[in-house]
C-alpha cells in the first residue's frame, strides 16, 4: 500500500549553457590528469602500513564470499572477550568459504583447530589487525585522541569535521547522553580549538572567516523515536535539542553540520533543519550546513527545494554533497518491503547526479554553499572546473573526504589551495563498527572509484570518463549488489 | 506453476506491500481515515445468514480499548438458533459452491483482496479503534488479510490441478473435494488478518463457513462479511454470526453437519474444542470433524555473550511490548547469557521505558491500551505474582490514562527462575521476564522447558551457534537475529506444535490439506483388450 509521491521535474532546465558545459568537460580533465601526476608520484610504498592496507584489502575483496564473512567477523570482534572466542568465531566465519582461502591459510587454520598456542596467536593476529583497520578510520577513541588528528591534519593544511560514533539510539536516555556529549564537545573543545593559529586557506571563506571548529551530528541521535509517522512529535523533541546545539555553536563560533542517514529519515531531516533554521533566532545563522545525497533518485529535487527555502531565508547554508553511504541497506530493505527502491541502480546515475548537482548548488551560490565531498576525481574535478567556469575562487568552495580514506587526493588538493575537509569519526570501538564496516563495503565495493583508481589501477581516461557517457557502455554492469556509490 | 523455485513455497505470490509511513500522502489517508471512520462509530451490526441481516434482542458491545466510554458500534448476539439456521443454509449452498471450477472461487478471494485495497485504511482505522491497534499494526493486519486472500487462491487452484499415475489402460486420478461447512472461530488479536486467513483457506477449498469472530473485535468483522458479499460469494456460502463463545460457539463446535472448525484463540478453549470434537464425532454426526487449532504461546528470545545489543534490545523491546504484547507470537521470555545480561537488561529497562504509550490512533503510539478489562485484571494479577517471583526491574506508570482505558504499562521482571509461573504461563500482556543463563546449553534448556512451541529467537553472530538453535529450539517459527513477531504470509508460514496448536500452518504451501479430503479414482480404461492411446 505504498503509494509514492511523484517526484518533481527535476530542474534541468537551469542548467548552464551548452558553452559553459563545454568548458567545464575540458577543464574537468585537465583539473583531473595533474591531480592523478600528483598522486602517482604519492604512491604507498611496500614499506608503510598504507601498503599493506591496501594488499589486504585487494585480498578480501578478490571473492564476494569472502568479505562477508571477513567483515561479519570484523563487526562481531569487539563484543568477544577471550582469545579463544575470537579464534572460535574467525574459524567458524572461514569455514563457510574455505575455497576462497590460500592453501597456506587453510592449513594454518586447520592446525588452528587444535592447538590452543596457534588458536591464540590466531586471536592475537586478527585483533591487531581489525584494530589497525578501525584505527584507519577511526579518527581515536578519546576527545584527547581525536584532537590530536585534528592538529596534525591542520598542519597538512587540512582541516575537519567531527563526528562521534555512538550505539544506536534506542532509549530517552541515550538520547540525552547524545545530546550532552554533543554539547560537552562543543563547550569543551571548541574554545581550545579557536585558540589554534589561523590558517588562512583553511579558516577564510569567501563570505569571512570560518568557524574552526566543526561538528557533524545526526539529529536521529536526539530522539529515540526519530520516526517519520510522527513527524510533528519528532519536531517537538528533535528540533528542540537542535535549536539547543545551535545556540551553543553560536555561543562558541562553531559550525553544525547535520548528516544524513537512511532514507526513512530524510525527509524528516531536512523538515527539521529548515523549520528550526527559519526561525527568527537562527534565520541569520551561517554556519550550518546539510547534507545532500545524490544516490537518491530525489536528490536534485530536494537540493531545488532547498535552494528555494535558502533564497526566502535569506542566509546561505553549507550543501555537502555526497554520494551517500547505504546503498546496500536502502537496496535490500526496499526490496524486503516491495517498495519503490529509493536509490539509483547504477553507479553512473549516481555519478551524474552528483555533477548535476554541484553545477545546481554552484548556480546558487548566493544561498547555497559547496562541499564536495567524494573521494571520486572526476567527481571533484567536474565540480573544480566548473567553479573555475563560473568564477567561484577556491574558497568558495571546500572538498570533504573521510578521516583514512584517500590522503593521496587530499594532500594532492590541499597543496594546491583548496579547502580539505576532513570527516573524523571518534569513539568506542563497539559502536563504531557499523560505521567502520560501511567504510570497508566502499572501500571494496565493485564500483567503487577508490578500488578501480588504487587498487587496480584503472587508465586515467577511464577513471575521468563522463558518467553520462558510461550510460551506453555500461551494459556489462549487471551486478548491483555491492554498488557502493560512496567514493 | 512452471519453472518453480525448489527452494521456494510460493513463486508467483507477492506479499502486500507495507505501508510506508515515511510517506507523507499515507499518513494524511490514515489520518483522514481515522477521522471518516471516528464518525461512524457508534453503528449497529446485525447478523448476517442466508444473505439477510438478522437482528437479535442480546446485543454485543465493542468499545474503543483506550478509551472505554466510546463504543465502536453494537451487533446482535447470535445463539444455537441462529447457528442452525447458518448451517442449514450453509448445507443448501455448499454443493454448487464446491462444484466451481476452483478458478470462480479463487477468483471471487482475489476480487474481495481488491476491495480491501479498496477500503484499505478504512479496515485499518476500523482496526484503531476497535482493537488498540497503533498504525502500522493495524495496516500490517490489512496487509495480511489481502495475503491471505491471495495466497489461499493461488493455492487452491493449485491442488485442483489434475493429477495422477496413468499406466495403459488404467487412469489414475487424485483430487482433493472441500470437507463440507467450515466453523471459523477467529480471535480479537489480529481481527481481520486471521478471520479473514481461515474463512478464505476454507472458502477457497470450496467449503462453506459460518464466522464466528471474537466477543472484542466484531465490528471489523461486519465489514468483512460486508466486502465478501460485494466480492460475489454467494451469500448462502459465507455467514455473520458474532456473539459469545460458550452460546453459539459451542453450538458450532457441537453442530452436526459442522464438518470443521477452525480456531485461532486460548490454549483452554482450542482444547475444549478439541475434546468436544471428539465426543460427538460418530453419535450425532456421521463423520470425524476436523480441528485446526492454533493456540498460546510462552516465546523465548536468547541473547547471545556475541550479540548485537543495538538489535538484540530493539528487536526484544518490539517484540515484547508492540501491540501490547498481545501477539501469540510475542516475546514474554529473554533468555540473556550472564555475560552480557547487566548490560543488555539496562539497555532493555531504558529502552521500554521509553515506549510512547497513548491512545492508538495517535501515530507515534507504540503500546496502547490493552482489548479489556478481564485482560487487564488477567495482566495485573500476573504482574503481582512477578513481584512475588522476580525483581521488578521496570513497571511503567501509566497515570491518569488508566482512568478512562485499558492501560497497562511495560513491565519487565529480572532474575525469573525458569520454572516460575512468569516464565511458564502465556499473560498476552506488555509483561516481559528476563531469565539469565551460564551457557548456551542452560538457554536452550530453558527456552524449551515450557508447554508451548511457537516461535522463538536467538541473537548470536557466532555461526556454530546459530547452526545449533536452528537444530535445537522447539518451535515453529524460529528467528535468527531479528524479532519474532510479524510472520508473512508465504515467507514465514506460521503456526507451533507441543500446546501451542495443532502443527498446522497457516500462510503455507500445505495449509490447504487440512480444509480438503483426498480422493482416488481409478477406471478401468480397457474394453475387450484395446485402450485409449495414452
Amino acid at each position: 500500500m505504498a503509494a509514492p509521491t511523484a517526484p518533481l521535474p527535476p530542474p534541468w532546465e537551469s542548467d548552464l549553457t551548452p558553452e559553459q558545459l563545454d568548458q567545464i568537460s575540458v577543464a574537468t580533465q585537465d583539473i583531473g590528469r595533474r591531480l592523478f601526476d600528483q598522486f602517482r608520484a604519492d604512491r604507498p610504498r611496500l614499506w608503510q602500513r598504507r601498503w599493506w592496507d591496501d594488499r589486504v584489502m585487494a585480498w578480501a575483496m578478490r571473492d564476494e564470499h569472502l568479505k562477508v564473512e571477513l567483515f561479519r567477523f570484523v563487526d562481531v570482534l569487539p563484543m568477544l572477550k577471550s582469545s579463544e572466542e575470537i579464534a572460535g568465531h574467525l574459524l567458524e566465519y572461514l569455514d563457510r568459504v574455505p575455497d576462497a582461502l590460500p592453501w597456506w591459510l587453510r592449513s594454518v587454520l586447520g592446525f588452528g583447530r587444535s592447538n590452543a598456542l596457534t588458536r591464540a596467536m590466531l586471536a592475537r593476529a586478527a585483533t591487531l589487525a581489525s584494530s589497525d583497520f578501525a584505527r584507519r578510520f577511526i579518527a581515536g577513541s578519546t576527545t584527547a585522541q581525536v584532537l590530536k588528528s585534528a592538529r596534525r591534519a591542520r598542519k597538512q593544511r587540512q582541516t575537519f569535521t567531527l563526528d562521534i560514533l555512538g550505539e544506536a539510539v534506542i532509549s530517552e536516555s541515550e538520547a540525552e547522553a547524545y545530546f550532552r556529549a554533543y554539547v560537552d564537545l562543543i563547550e569543551g573543545v571548541a574554545p581550545q580549538v579557536n585558540q589554534w593559529p589561523a590558517i588562512e586557506q583553511l579558516d577564510q571563506g569567501v563570505l569571512g572567516p570560518l568557524p574552526r571548529f566543526n561538528l557533524s551530528i545526526k539529529l536521529s541521535a536526539l530522539d529515540c523515536h526519530f520516526d517519520p509517522i510522527d513527524p510533528a512529535g519528532v519536531f517537538e523533541r528533535a528540533g528542540e535539542r537542535f535549536r539547543q546545539l545551535l545556540r551553543i555553536a553560536q555561543q562558541h563560533q562553531a559550525f553544525i553540520n547535520v548528516d544524513m542517514e537512511s532514507y526513512d529519515k530524510k525527509d524528516l531531516t531536512l523538515q527539521i533543519f529548515q523549520a528550526v533554521l527559519m526561525e527568527d533566532e537562527f534565520r541569520q545563522v551561517a554556519d550550518v550546513g546539510i547534507v545532500i545525497q545524490c544516490y537518491l533518485k530525489s536528490a536534485l529535487h530536494d537540493l531545488h527545494r532547498l535552494a528555494e527555502w535558502a533564497r526566502q531565508r535569506g542566509t546561505p547554508v553549507w550543501v555537502r554533497l555526497v554520494k551517500g553511504a547505504y546503498w546496500d541497506y536502502e537496496t535490500v530493505h526496499a526490496r524486503a518491503e516491495h517498495w519503490p527502491i529509493p536509490v539509483f541502480q547504477q553507479k553512473w546515475q549516481s555519478d551524474a547526479t552528483f555533477e548535476r548537482a554541484t553545477r545546481y548548488v554552484m548556480q546558487h551560490i548566493d544561498h547555497l554553499r559547496p562541499a564536495l565531498a567524494s573521494h571520486n576525481i572526476r567527481s571533484l574535478a567536474h565540480g573544480l572546473a566548473t567553479a573555475q567556469v563560473l568564477g567561484i575562487p577556491k574558497n568558495g568552495l571546500e572538498v570533504q573526504m573521510l578521516y583514512g580514506m584517500a590522503d593521496v587526493e587530499k594532500r594532492a588538493l590541499a597543496e594546491q589551495g583548496y579547502r580539505v575537509r576532513v570527516y573524523m569519526p571518534y569513539g568506542e570501538l563497539i559502536p563504531g563498527m557499523a560505521y567502520l564496516v560501511r567504510r570497508l563495503l566502499e572501500n571494496t565495493s565493485n564500483d567503487s572509484f577508490l578500488r578501480a583508481g588504487l587498487y587496480e589501477q584503472a587508465p586515467v581516461e577511464v577513471l575521468l570518463r563522463d558518467p553520462l557517457a558510461s550510460e551506453k557502455t555500461d551494459g556489462r554492469r549487471t551486478r548491483i549488489s555491492s554498488n557502493s556509490p560512496a567514493s | 506453476m512452471t519453472d518453480a523455485d525448489p527452494h521456494s513455497c510460493n513463486a508467483e505470490f507477492a506479499n502486500e506491500p507495507h505501508v510506508d509511513f515515511a510517506v507523507e500522502a499515507n499518513r494524511m489517508a490514515m489520518q483522514a481515515a481515522i477521522s471518516r471512520v471516528g464518525a461512524q462509530l457508534g453503528c449497529h451490526c446485525p447478523l448476517v445468514i442466508d444473505g439477510e441481516s438478522v437482528d437479535t434482542e442480546g446485543r454485543l458491545a465493542s468499545v474503543v480499548p483506550y478509551e472505554f466510554t466510546r463504543q465502536v458500534g453494537t451487533t446482535a448476539s447470535a445463539d444455537a438458533s441462529h447457528a442452525d439456521r447458518a448451517v442449514q443454509a450453509a448445507r443448501s449452498a455448499r454443493a454448487d459452491w464446491a462444484r466451481l471450477p476452483a478458478r470462480r472461487r479463487s477468483d471471487k478471494l482475489r476480487r474481495l483482496a481488491d476491495l480491501m485495497r479498496r477500503d484499505f485504511f478504512e479496515l485499518s482505522a476500523w482496526e484503531v479503534f476497535e482493537s488498540a491497534k497503533p498504525w502500522r499494526e493495524a495496516t500490517a493486519d490489512v496487509c495480511e488479510a489481502i495475503d491471505f486472500c491471495e495466497y489461499y487462491a493461488e493455492g487452491a487452484e493449485r491442488l485442483a490441478a489434475c493429477r495422477g499415475a496413468d499406466v495403459p489402460g488404467e487412469e489414475n486420478r487424485f483430487v482433493y473435494l472441500p470437507r463440507g461447512i467450515a466453523a471459523v472461530i477467529a480471535p480479537w488479536n489480529f481481527p481481520l488478518a486471521i478471520l479473514t486467513g481461515m474463512t478464505a483457506a476454507a472458502l477457497a477449498t470450496g467449503n462453506a463457513v459460518v464466522m464466528k469472530p471474537a466477543e472484542q473485535s466484531p465490528i471489523i468483522a461486519a465489514k468483512l462479511m460486508q466486502l465478501a458479499l460485494e466480492a460475489g460469494i454467494p451469500p448462502g456460502v459465507l455467514h455473520y454470526l458474532p456473539g459469545k463463545g460458550e452460546e453459539v460457539g459451542a453450538a458450532l463446535v457441537e453442530h452436526s453437519y459442522v464438518h470443521l472448525i477452525a480456531f485461532t484463540g486460548s490454549r483452554e478453549v482450542g482444547l475444549a474444542i478439541h475434546a468436544r470434537a471428539a465426543q460427538v464425532s460418530g453419535k450425532r454426526c456421521k463423520f470425524v470433524k476436523r480441528v485446526i487449532a492454533e493456540m498460546g504461546g510462552k516465546n523465548a528470545v536468547i541473547v547471545d555473550r556475541d550479540a548485537d545489543l543495538d538489535e538484540a534490545v530493539a528487536g526484544v523491546v518490539y517484540s515484547a511490548f508492540g501491540f501490547q504484547g498481545q501477539k501469540c507470537s510475542a516475546c514474554s521470555r529473554v533468555i540473556v547469557l550472564k555475560d552480557v545480561y547487566d548490560a543488555f537488561l539496562h539497555r532493555l529497562i531504558e529502552a521500554t521505558r521509553s515506549l510512547p504509550i497513548g491512545p492508538a490512533e495517535q501515530p507515534a503510539t507504540i503500546v496502547s491500551a490493552v482489548i479489556d478489562q478481564e485482560a487487564r485484571d488477567r495482566i495485573l494479577r500476573y504482574i503481582e505474582i512477578g513481584r512475588q517471583e522476580g525483581t521488578e526491574a521496570l513497571a511503567v506508570d501509566v497515570g491518569e490514562l488508566a482512568r478512562s482505558g485499558y492501560y497497562v504499562g511495560p513491565h519487565i521482571f529480572a532474575d525469573v527462575a525458569p520454572d516460575a509461573r512468569l516464565a511458564q504461563e502465556e499473560i498476552f500482556g506488555p509483561v516481559l521476564a528476563v531469565l539469565s543463563a551460564e551457557d548456551l546449553d542452560e538457554a536452550f534448556r530453558i527456552a524449551n522447558g515450557v508447554d508451548y512451541a511457537l516461535t522463538g529467537g536467538i541473537f548470536s553472530r557466532s555461526p556454530a551457534h546459530l547452526d545449533r538453535a536452528r537444530r535445537e529450539m522447539e518451535v515453529g517459527n524460529l528467528y535468527l537475529n531479528r524479532g519474532i513477531t510479524g510472520a508473512l504470509v508465504g515467507r514465514q508460514p506460521f503456526g507451533g506444535f507441543k500446546l501451542s496448536g495443532i502443527g498446522s500452518k497457516a500462510g503455507g504451501s500445505d495449509y490447504l490439506l487440512q480444509y480438503v479430503i483426498p480422493k482416488t479414482i481409478t477406471e478401468n480404461t480397457m474394453r475387450r483388450g484395446f485402450a485409449p492411446p495414452e
